[in-house]
Formats: structure tokens, sequence, C-alpha cells
């Protein structure tokens, strides 16, 4: 202004002051322009940062808005989660319970199994009764039978006692002859009366077994002894020789039995062959003979009592013969043709049945 | 008081309507049989025949046409039931005695048989059998 104010000296001080105030204003003007500027300068740089800003702040609030639906999802998920828990609670309640039901059914099950476990051995022994009845039945019923047989067969050889009593009574004066003829029916009636009768007393009773360590040899002699041997009749007897502990009188009758049936088997012609095998703990004796040999359907009837293929056989002989050799804790079994009776014995019957121990004797 | 009477005579008085007549004999039991016919034949009865089973019965009846069989039950193979089927077919009228061991065939037979003899043999009951027989006939 001091300036101004020299300058404009020549001219008025009003001149001057003009100017001065001019140049003042361009000044002014030029420092608002300036300013202006800076303003804009100012202003456009706020408005990048209120741009950068509102970038952040849509940024921040994106970030929210996703945090917000991350929340929002984990909300859910867990509201899923506890659904899935209450679920699971539920399930394992139920599991509890049912597991708790098995228990008690499984409780049942075995109780119903004990009940069958019971009922079965009940069961058992009822059907073990009942088998003893049968036999017992059966029993009774050979025995029935038996004694009707015995009966119709006594009644054979009482008739020829009678009727030769009847003859011998109406002939007084009988030639010798004539009256050993009838002597001899006499003996044979009587024979076979006993014989029947002996028959079925063996097959009645079971006596006690008297047991000894006994030569089968000695036995097989005994046996063939009480035998009348027909004259077109051979015997082989076995070359070797066993020791067994046996009742040797029982087994002697069932030897005897057997023989007596080979040679009948033959029709007094032919042979009859005796083999002793020593098999360790056992001994197996056989009996072979040169008959026919036995049709099936009779082989299979064989030992059964009350079987008989004879006139005058009781059909017990050979179910006599099969009692004893059990009663050995044998077996005896037959193949035809050729027919072989095979006794299986055990060398030592004490060892394998000492309940018999009692009736040993030394 | 019978015995007594055959004792001394061997004969028994009950009847004579059996004697004479012609008879067969079937049992298989030799002695039975053999001492059964000589105690017939004591008695007047004429024993034509006589077998072993119930096939040799037939046979026989057919050959020798008899007033009487005394026929056996129980025989091997062909028994007296067989025997008494096959004579009836042959002579409905034919006069079979069954002279048996046993009560049983009493159930089987019915009255196929004009009578049935239980053994022993009592003599005096066969000519019992035979009077009742000859004068229903």
């Amino acid at each position: 202004m001091t300036l101004q104010s020299k300058e404009s000296g020549t001219k008025s001080s009003d001149e001057w002051m003009v100017s001065d105030e001019l140049k003042e204003l361009d000044a002014a003007e030029s420092e608002l322009v300036e300013k202006e500027k800076h303003l804009t300068l100012l202003t456009n740089e706020s408005f990048s940062k209120m741009k950068e800003v509102s970038k952040i702040n849509r940024d921040l609030q994106n970030r929210i808005k996703s945090l917000q639906e991350l929340s929002a999802s984990l909300n859910r998920k867990n509201d899923e989660l506890k659904i899935a828990n209450r679920e699971l609670e539920r399930k394992t309640t139920r599991n509890n319970q049912i597991s708790l039901e098995l228990k008690e059914k499984l409780e049942h099950v075995t109780q119903k199994e004990k009940e069958l476990s019971l009922q079965r051995d009940f069961l058992a022994k009822r059907l073990d009764e009942t088998t003893q009845d049968l036999v017992k039945a059966e029993k009774f019923a050979i025995i029935g039978e038996l004694s009707a047989r015995l009966a119709h067969d006594l009644r054979n050889p009482l008739s020829v006692i009678k009727n030769t009593m009847d003859v011998m009574s109406a002939k007084q004066n009988m030639k010798i002859e004539e009256r050993l003829q009838h002597i001899a029916r006499f003996k044979r009636a009587v024979q076979r009366m006993s014989h029947q009768i002996d028959d079925v007393l063996d097959f009645v009773k079971k006596t006690e077994m008297v047991l000894h360590d006994t030569s089968l040899h000695s036995i097989m002699d005994n046996a063939i002894n009480v035998i009348l041997i027909p004259p077109n009749i051979k015997i082989f007897l076995p070359q070797n020789d066993v020791s067994i502990i046996c009742d040797s009188r029982k087994l002697e009758a069932v030897f005897s039995n057997i023989i007596l049936n080979a040679i009948q088997a033959t029709n007094d012609n032919g042979e009859v062959k005796i083999r002793i095998m020593d098999i360790g703990s056992n001994v197996k004796i056989e009996f072979e003979d040169t008959g026919n040999g036995i049709p099936a359907t009779t082989i299979q009837k064989i030992f059964d009592p009350l079987f008989t293929t004879k006139q005058t056989g009781t059909g017990l002989g050979l179910s006599i013969c099969k009692n004893i050799v059990e009663q050995h804790g044998g077996t005896i079994a037959v193949t035809s043709p050729p027919t072989i009776f095979t006794i299986t014995l055990p060398k030592n019957m004490l060892q394998n049945n000492p309940r018999n121990s009692q009736t040993f004797e030394t | 008081m019978v015995n007594d009477l055959m004792v001394h005579d061997g004969q028994i008085p009950v009847d004579d309507n059996h004697v004479g007549i012609r008879a067969i004999v079937v049992d298989d039991d030799a002695d039975v049989r053999e001492i059964f016919i000589e105690l017939l034949q004591m008695n007047d009865i004429k024993v034509v025949a006589n077998g072993i089973n119930g096939k040799e019965a037939v046979e026989l009846y057919k050959i020798h046409h008899p007033d009487f069989v005394f026929l056996d039950y129980l025989m091997p193979e062909y028994d007296g039931l067989y025997a008494i089927e096959k004579i009836r077919e042959f002579d409905p009228h034919g006069k079979i005695i069954l002279v048996s061991g046993s009560h049983f065939e009493r159930n089987v037979l019915g009255d196929t048989v004009k009578a049935i003899i239980k053994k022993p043999i009592e003599i005096s009951e066969i000519f019992k059998a035979i009077n009742k027989i000859i004068l229903a006939t």
C-alpha cells in the first residue's frame, strides 16, 4: 500500500489510492483463486478420502453383514445341532428303553429255555418210563404167548402118554417088542416135556453168573459130550485155545445149542467147523456148518423168542443163547450161506462190567 | 368108569356108531399120530391113510373119500386151516374133526368143522363126537 501510494505520488492521492486498492484487489483475487484452487484440491482430496472412507465403510458393512450372516448361520447350525442333540437324546433314551426291553425279553427267553429244558428232561423221563413199560408189556406178552405155546406143546406128548397108556391097558398080553415100542414113546414124550419146560424156565429166569477163568476148548468138549453126534457128522474142533472169565455152564449150553442146530441144519450129514480167534481183549468163536443155509426171512427173526422153524422147537434156544452171550458182555450174530454163527466175548468181562465182580469165584 | 371098561375089553360101550367107519388121521407129530391110529384101530375104526400136513390131508381125502378126517391144526407149511378150506371146497359135507392142542382155533374156524377135540386125546370124546355127527346127518 505504501508502495502504491509512492508510485501514485504524482497522481492524485485518490488516484494513487484507487490504484493501490486495485492492486490489492488483484492480489486478493489471485490469492482467492489460489485459495479456491487449494480448496478445490482439498475438496477433491477430502472427497476422495470420503470415497475411500465410504468404501471402507461399505467393506466394513459387508464384513459385518457377512459376520452377521455367519453368526446367523452358526445360530442355525447350533439350532440344528440342538435339534440333533435332542433327537440323539431321544434316541438314546429309546435305545436304553429297547435295551431294557431286550434284557427283559432275554431273561424271559432264558427262563423259557430253562422251562423247556425242564420239560425236555421231564419228557425224556416219561419216554424212558414208557419205553420201560413197553418193554415190560412186551415181556408180559411174550410170557403170555410162551404159556400158551407151552400149554400147546405139552398137549402133544401128554396125548402120546395118555393114548399109549390106553393101548397098553387094553392089551394085557403084549409082545415084548411092542411093549418096548410103547416104552420108547413114553420116554420121548417125557423128554420132550422136560425139554420144553427147561427151555421156558431158562428163558424166564435170568440166573446169577458164576464166573471162572475157563478154557473155551474144555467148554466145547463138555458141550459136545452132551450131544448125541450122528454117524455122518464130522465136527472139527479148533487147534488153539483161549481161557476167558465166564460162566462155563451157561456157555456150554450156548455152544451145545448152536452145535445141535448146525447138525440139524446139515440133516445129520455134513461138517461142523469150530474156530477160536484171539483178537486182543476179545475172543471170537465161529461155528460153520455145511447145511443149505438160512433163508433171509428166517435169519432176521432167528434170535427172537418163540420164533422157530422146527416141529418140536420152543423157539427159545437161540433167544436164550443171545441172553447168555449178552450177560457176558458179548455179541452173537449169524451170516448165511454158509451159515456161520459168530460169538464175540470179552476175555475179562469184569473189566468192562465191574458190577459182576461180586459173583466172581476163584 | 370108562377106563375100567377099557381095561377089560379095550372097547367103550358108548355106542356102536363108530364101528367100521373109515378115517384118515393127519398130524405132524409121529408119536401122536401113530399111537392115535393104534387106539382108533383097536376100537374098530379103520384108518385108511395118514399124513403129516394140510396138503397131504387134502390129497388123501380126494383119494380115499373117508367118513371122517381127524385133523391137527398147527402143522408146518400147510396147516389145518388150509386142509379145512380145501376139503370143504371138494366136499362141503366132509366130516372133519379137529384134534388140537389149543383153544384159539374155535374163534378162527366157527362151524367149518364138525367138532373140536382137545389133546390129550380122550377116546371116549372121539366116540361122542362121531355119534353126534352121525345122528345129526
